[in-house]
């Protein structure tokens, strides 16, 4: 079990500069060289406009998750230091209803196409990246975005594309083993 | 046990051809007992000369040798619309001997001297333009009868006129009918027979000559480096690769499409020249194989673009990959992988699919705006 006491130097000392600023909802080691750290959503540029400026030069990843049962989406930022070689993850939680979130592109300009992707697939809205309702990936997409855990992706693709019909039945999963025509 | 015979490397090529000289002078001997009456007059001496009729409309009529040295000789009538005739010696050694085109260019009549070694040879069709005519060619038939020609398998004077390519003008052509018609006894072949020949002829040489591009979307491609590297060789099949669809013959896909793929592929597909061959790899191409229920990938790709052929396995080994090929060779060959025909004959039909998938077969964005 990772904690701060076994964990790569400089990793504790950023989280306790982090709780010393904003108010922290939890803490996480995750692995000798990598921390997680639950912020709410007023502090989190803040946060990132530290870490960049401690030498947290590099977003590595911005991804979300579906909490379909708390009805929340997660937002996962991924900052770097390359000097130090220690990883920390700022998380935060936005509700699902309407899902919007100001951009950090004038933190981190590379993050305009990761808002690009997580509007894609998850639907949340980027206030103040010009390309946030461009698309990226699905192009001409017609349905909910499909990363939702609600969105069905057999279903929309039963409907959407032709099947190929074979005369040998496969049977039903769980049901009786096939047997060939 | 009997003893194994020796592999004479050296003297190898000197003995097969001796045997065929011996084989060749039988026959010769044999042919020359078995001379028969041809319907006009024939000499046949050793070299068996047979004089032939030749019409000239205008001018002198020069007489014609033909040698034959198997089966009976034909003589044929060759008009030559205007001018000299010049002599003519056509040597059919064997087998069926078919008219061959040549061509008189202006001025001076050239002799000619055909020579159809053995086994079947195209007809022949002479022309003058002006002046002086170069007289119709000699045919010497094996068998019955003069008008052979039309069974002649490969007719090259008349799948080069109907070459698609549109480089042989109608006018061009006009002198050549009624000679063809003369050299095939009578008998005209239809616009859609020549065509079949011409189509055959060019499937031959299409088969042995492929160009693939290859569309590598997923996993499989990466049994394609085997394949082509020296332990399959593809090469020695007469595949390669290319690096633009504009002079690629096959297009090779390899794995799943997503919609946005799939948009580019038809890009890609549409640009190539005909003919042109698909071969879908894998089961991803053929029933969405592990993503077919997944939302961004397409199910059965021959709704969108038409497949010739489809190499089964998740990956397919490359023994299959080069089975695969031998196929589609076979297919190509035999006038089979017809799926750039089917894409017109139903183009609407494959427009209809892409629209259903796709919305819009038209890309929009950054980069090609």
């Amino acid at each position: 079990m990772m904690n701060s006491t076994n964990s790569k130097p400089g990793l504790s000392e950023i989280v306790s500069e982090l709780d010393g600023r904003f108010a922290l909802e939890g803490v996480s080691y995750v692995q000798y060289h990598e921390v997680a750290i639950d912020m709410v959503e007023p502090d989190l540029h803040q946060g990132l406009t530290y870490l960049k400026n401690a030498g947290f030069r590099q977003l590595s990843a911005l991804t979300c998750v579906d909490w379909l049962e708390e009805g929340v989406f997660q937002l996962i930022f991924n900052v770097f230091d390359w000097k130090k070689g220690i990883r920390v993850i700022l998380r935060v939680k936005i509700p699902r209803e309407n899902p919007r979130f100001t951009t950090i592109t004038s933190i981190y300009n590379g993050a305009k196409y990761y808002e690009r992707e997580v509007h894609e697939f998850f639907g949340v809205v980027f206030d103040g990246n010009p390309d946030a309702l461009k698309q990226l990936f699905l192009e001409n997409w017609d349905d909910l975005p499909p990363m939702r855990k609600d969105f069905d992706s057999r279903a929309y693709s039963d409907r959407k594309y032709v099947k190929r019909e074979y005369k040998t039945s496969f049977g039903e999963p769980g049901g009786e083993p096939f047997e060939r025509n | 046990m009997p003893k194994k015979k020796k592999y004479d490397q050296q003297n190898y090529r000197k003995n097969s051809i001796d045997k065929a000289k011996d084989v060749n002078s039988k026959t010769e001997t044999t042919e020359a007992e078995t001379k028969v009456e041809t319907t006009k007059t024939s000499k046949a001496t050793k070299g068996k000369v047979a004089p032939q009729a030749s019409k000239v409309t205008k001018g002198k009529a020069a007489p014609q040798a033909s040698k034959a040295t198997k089966g009976k000789a034909a003589p044929q009538a060759s008009k030559a619309p205007k001018g000299k005739a010049a002599p003519e010696a056509s040597k059919a050694t064997k087998g069926k001997a078919a008219p061959e085109a040549s061509k008189a260019p202006k001025g001076k009549a050239a002799p000619q001297a055909s020579k159809a070694t053995k086994g079947k040879a195209a007809p022949q069709a002479s022309k003058a333009t002006k002046g002086k005519a170069a007289p119709q060619a000699s045919k010497v038939t094996k068998g019955k009868g003069a008008p052979e020609a039309s069974k002649a398998p490969l007719d090259h004077s008349k799948s080069i006129i109907d070459a698609p390519s549109g480089m042989f003008s109608d006018e061009i052509n006009k002198p050549f009918e009624h000679e063809m018609i003369l050299s095939t006894g009578g008998a005209k072949t239809t616009q859609e027979e020549r065509q079949n020949k011409w189509s055959k002829m060019a499937n031959y040489f299409r088969a042995n000559s492929l160009w693939m591009l290859m569309y590598c979307t997923g996993c499989c491609a990466i049994e394609l480096p085997q394949a082509m590297t020296s332990r399959y060789d593809m090469e020695r099949l007469g595949m390669g690769p290319m690096a633009t669809p504009r002079q690629a013959d096959i297009l090779l896909i390899t794995g799943y499409l997503s919609l946005k793929t799939l948009r580019r592929l038809i890009y890609t597909y549409e640009q190539m020249s005909e003919p042109k061959y698909v071969v879908g790899f894998g089961p991803c191409t053929l029933n969405g194989g592990i993503y077919h229920d997944s939302h961004a990938v397409i199910n059965q790709l021959d709704q969108y673009v038409p497949i010739d052929l489809y190499i089964a396995g998740c990956m397919p080994k490359p023994e299959a990959v080069m089975n695969g090929f031998q196929d589609l060779i076979t297919l190509i060959e035999s006038g089979k992988a017809t799926g750039w025909k089917d894409y017109h004959a139903r183009y609407e039909w494959y427009k209809q699919n892409q629209k259903e998938a796709l919305g819009e077969v038209m890309v929009h964005d950054e980069f090609h705006e």
